[in-house]
């Protein structure tokens, strides 16, 4: 009997939550501190996965497997493959950083906040490991509703709009996902007689390319919203804008990637011949979520919502990146899924300080910050050019060798999206000359402190990991590679025009 | 011995072996005679103050609680024997099934809920009548009855035991003109709905010369259907169809349910609702088997119709009561399409369904009743439900449970109860009809969401009024929360037995 360690992972914060639950409400302080050293005990239980994940070793690691319920053949079924080791250590590493820049803006029912973000951590975390697609629907799902929390209860005067929003957007894709899920599962069992949810069972037979089509369109439509691709983008200005600064960092690092990792993971495997036939379609879509999410970041008036713009940009080069389905492409995309995390995450961390100096997010009421808060003003520069993609720094590893991977196949699409590259330079520059640079308009700006030893302890650790990617990305490049070979062998195993001519004569194969 | 006494002691020999088949039902009833009893003779009763009427029931209430948890102890009697004491009694008017026992089951929880919630509800609005709880005791074993019953005529009589009840309980506060109004509208309707079932009946005799369910499917069999047959079917569904509130025969139910006392509109949508699809699936599976192409369309229809406008019509609703009715509805419309599939699994599916909607709908209106204060509901929830998280946070995370469980979120039972009902769709090839059902429960999760944004989100609106919990309320709610977690995170043992509940019905 081992250790059920990524079970550990995925429990711990609900074993914190119990902790919080015995603490009074009114003790502020003591639920931060109690909920900040669970997150860093998190993080640390999880860091070994770096290590003790056998980079040549098999396909998944650390399963778990029991029977849960067994009259409709559901298992719990738990593990990771290198990619998702990246994604689970950049959400636990995020945690601890998130708790503590709420430690002055959340002030309101303190207690139910930070119960809330441990579990969002367990279902996020869940997302990740299951190997079962029914208890991968379960922490979708689950991760719903502490974020819709989040957002409605601590979020900015638009909050409810934008959390009933957020939730039926996912709400609707969840489910056409769970029927897709369903005829999946019962053409299955139609062909070998038993019932499974496990990935493996269901990647192991043919679907005809016909019903492949109508369930990658389900399950595709479930991570499109998430991801977003245009043009199922609409939540996410709204959800981004209106949460708290841990909601939208948390937003935009890890749940946006629910949605990229389920392409990954689920939606392309189990559907390779359609995700090939409609590779065209979802390139269109990429390319036009990087260009319009550049144009209208290009005109926003208002910081967060301009990082929320560019988000939409960044997720298109994800989604363009995975498919090029060649390993440069995959791979760019996958450390591009964890670069967002990073410098997208630390944005919206500089919003939240910026927010919390100024009750405001208008760029116009800036102007000059760099001679008030030195320090400041280098982690911001330095996180714009990580988002920018300046070589050096993490983006660029990733934004290159999605291009790259993108040009081998679809050389246009690579070509108009390097527009997009050259607008996000444009306005991200714009914005931080408009706020850091220029003279002091506004009286209220003078007297601005510099970021304190608790922002320092949130910014510094993201920015060590931007430079690390950026200078030295081998480690991270390594840990994936097997795994994405091995996704873009499995996609491409099939040969693409035999499959096509199937869909005229529907013949077995 | 007299020999005047002779045809008496037949009459006994012949359902004596039957009588161990209804020990749950006349436990129930025996007690409700004792609940009234009790009061008549003013035992352990105290009069109230210079009201003659309204004296003090103590004993009542503990003593339809005790009735009902012998009843519960009796059917797990049943269930725990169902190999050697499983068949059909009183010449094939009663049969004990694994359905039939689950189900009752299902309603004498719902029962005891009921019950538990109703304590405090009427101590708060003085309704201090010993018949309140006869009432609801009867009706409980109305329908018990009701999906044991393997007969047409014992449908019928069930069926009027279990409304008549439930008609005067909707009036019972008849100082209100609203109450009056809805118990009237109720007792109207479902007068005119059992006319429709009747006739149905008649033609159903009159064309297979049988009440008795199997013989009627024996008859039937699958060859094609004479138009009386079919016209037979639809009357009977008519009336089935206000029953259990589908669309087009729901127009009286939100009117009643917002009319009745708060914990009777929870028992009318779980217990009412139950016994009466119970009912009508034994029916269509039993004796319309064969003509299942027949009947599947039609289903199919009500369905849709039933999801869609149930949760429209809900959408627009600021009475949680009001609300809750038309969530009903739409629930209603979930478990036919489990009807449609016409699958052991979907059976399974509608069994689960069942017992997931009755724990989540009353426990949702338990904190409707602990919300309330004397002589006001509060029922408004743009008015009385802003900040209630805040001032009563355990009331408030037990809505947002059932809450979420209504709309399907895991792990809670109403998610594993849609996953079964979209199983049972898929399986049966009717995808679109999924599909359908899934747009449906988005338009749900709208209203169910505007509950909790009002209780954590919102802010109460003047002075909010001080509630106290009394302690069986408290135990119904803490019994529905940890119900609906235990079906929603080990489904496994539940699903296995709704599977085996329904093994003989297909």
């Amino acid at each position: 009997m081992s250790i059920p360690y990524l079970t550990l992972i995925v429990f711990l914060p609900v074993l914190g939550m119990a902790l919080l639950a015995a603490i009074p409400g009114t003790s502020h302080d003591a639920i931060r501190k109690t909920t900040l050293a669970v997150t860093i005990a998190h993080f640390a239980l999880s860091v070994p996965l770096w290590w003790l994940y056998q980079t040549s070793g098999a396909p998944y690691q650390f399963i778990e497997r029991r029977p849960w319920v067994t009259a409709f053949g559901i298992e719990y079924h738990l593990g990771v493959d290198g990619v998702t080791v990246l994604l689970v250590l950049l959400t636990t590493f995020l945690m601890p950083l998130a708790v503590l820049s709420s430690w002055r803006y959340i002030d309101r029912h303190v207690k139910e906040y930070h119960m809330l973000m441990l579990l969002l951590t367990t279902g996020m975390l869940g997302v990740f490991v299951a190997l079962d697609l029914f208890v991968f629907y379960v922490f979708w799902e689950l991760m719903l509703v502490p974020m819709y929390f989040i957002i409605g209860i601590w979020g900015a005067e638009q909050r409810i709009y934008a959390s009933v929003k957020f939730f039926l957007y996912t709400f609707v894709g969840g489910l056409l996902m769970l029927v897709g899920i369903l005829v999946l599962y019962f053409y299955h069992h139609n062909l070998t007689g038993t019932y499974s949810y496990a990935l493996a069972d269901l990647l192991a037979i043919d679907v005809p390319l016909r019903i492949q089509l109508g369930l990658f369109l389900a399950f595709g439509l479930a991570f499109a919203i998430k991801v977003p691709m245009f043009p199922f983008h609409t939540w996410l200005p709204d959800a981004h804008v209106q949460a708290p600064t841990a909601g939208s960092v948390i937003l935009a690092a890890v749940m946006l990637k629910m949605g990229t990792y389920g392409f990954y993971r689920f939606a392309i495997p189990l559907f390779p011949d359609a995700a090939r036939v409609l590779l065209p379609w979802v390139a269109t879509l990429a390319v036009i979520g990087i260009l319009y999410g550049a144009m209208v970041a290009l005109v926003q008036p208002n910081i967060k919502k301009l990082v929320a713009y560019s988000s939409v940009s960044h997720l298109g080069f994800v989604m363009l990146g995975l498919f090029a389905f060649n390993t440069v492409g995959v791979q760019g995309s996958v450390i591009q899924m964890i670069n967002h995390g990073l410098s997208t995450g630390a944005l919206f961390f500089i919003c939240g300080m910026l927010y919390e100096r100024r009750h405001t997010y208008e760029i116009e009421s800036f102007g000059g910050l760099s001679g008030v808060m030195p320090v400041f003003a280098t982690i911001f520069m330095i996180v714009t050019l990580s988002s920018i993609g300046l070589p050096g720094l993490n983006g660029f590893v990733g934004e290159f060798l999605i291009l790259v991977g993108m040009f081998q196949t679809h050389p246009y699409m690579a070509g108009l999206s390097t527009v997009g590259v050259i607008l996000a330079a444009y306005y991200m520059l714009r914005m931080f000359g408009r706020v850091m640079f220029g003279p002091i308009d506004d009286e209220s700006n003078r007297g601005l402190p510099d970021l304190g030893r608790r922002e320092l302890a949130v910014l510094v650790p993201i920015v060590i990991v931007i430079v690390w990617i950026g200078v030295y990305p081998k480690p991270f490049l390594d840990r994936t590679a097997p795994s994405v070979e091995r996704f873009v062998e499995h996609v491409t195993a099939t040969d693409l025009l035999a499959v096509e001519e199937s869909i005229e004569v529907e013949a077995p194969r | 011995m007299n020999p005047e006494l002779q045809p008496l002691v037949d009459a006994y020999r012949l359902i004596d072996p039957s009588l161990g088949a209804i020990v749950p039902v006349v436990l129930v009833s025996l007690f409700a005679i004792f609940a009234l009893v009790a009061d008549l003779f003013e035992l352990g009763t105290t009069r109230g103050p210079g009201e003659g009427e309204e004296g003090l029931p103590i004993m009542a209430p503990y003593l339809s609680i005790l009735g009902v948890v012998l009843g519960l102890v009796a059917i797990g009697w049943q269930a725990l024997r169902l190999e050697k004491v499983g068949g059909s009694y009183f010449n094939g008017m009663i049969v004990v099934d694994g359905f039939g026992v689950f189900l009752a089951a299902v309603i004498l929880v719902g029962t005891l809920i009921t019950l538990l919630v109703t304590v405090g509800y009427c101590r708060r609005e003085n309704i201090q009548l010993a018949e309140y709880y006869y009432l609801i005791l009867m009706s409980a074993a109305g329908m018990m009855l009701l999906v044991q019953s393997h007969n047409l005529v014992m449908i019928f009589a069930a069926l009027e035991l279990m409304s008549v009840g439930v008609y005067v309980l909707t009036g019972f506060r008849r100082r209100r003109v609203r109450a009056i109004e809805g118990a009237l509208k109720y007792f109207v309707l479902g007068a005119f709905s059992t006319g429709f079932l009747v006739y149905g009946i008649a033609l159903l005799y009159g064309l297979t010369g049988t009440f008795d369910l199997a013989a009627m499917g024996a008859a039937v069999g699958d060859g094609p259907a004479s138009p009386l047959l079919l016209a037979g079917l639809a009357l009977v569904l008519v009336g089935f169809g206000f029953k259990v509130a589908l669309v087009p025969f729901h127009m009286w139910s939100p009117d009643v349910y917002q009319a009745a006392p708060a914990p009777i509109t929870g028992f009318m949508a779980t217990g009412v609702k139950t016994a009466a699809f119970a009912a009508l699936a034994r029916f269509l599976m039993t004796s319309f088997d064969g003509l299942a192409n027949q009947w599947i369309p039609v289903l199919w229809v009500l369905a849709v119709l039933t999801m869609f406008v149930g949760n429209v019509a809900a959408v627009r609703q600021d009475d949680i009561k009001r609300m809750l009715a038309y969530s009903s509805i739409a629930h209603a419309g979930y478990l036919v399409v489990a009807l449609v599939a016409d699958s052991s699994l979907g059976s399974a599916a509608f069994v689960y369904y069942l017992a997931a909607y009755t724990l989540m709908t009353l426990g949702a209106f338990a904190v409707v009743v602990a919300l309330g204060v004397s002589g006001d509901e509060s029922t408004s929830i743009s008015r009385d439900y802003g900040g209630v998280a805040y001032r009563h946070p355990m009331l408030g995370a037990a809505m947002a449970l059932f809450m979420f469980s209504l709309i399907g979120i895991p792990p809670t039972a109403g998610f594993f109860g849609k996953f079964a009902v979209f199983s049972a769709a898929v399986d049966a090839g009717h995808v679109g009809l999924a599909i359908l059902m899934v747009i449906a429960s988005v338009i749900s999760a709208y209203y169910y969401l505007k509950v909790v944004v009002a209780m954590y989100m919102g802010a109460p609106e003047g002075e909010p009024a001080r509630i106290e919990v009394p302690a069986m309320t408290t135990i119904a709610l803490i019994a529905t929360v940890v119900g609906v977690l235990a079906l929603g995170i080990y489904p496994g043992g539940w699903i296995e037995l709704a599977r085996a509940s329904v093994a003989g019905l297909q």
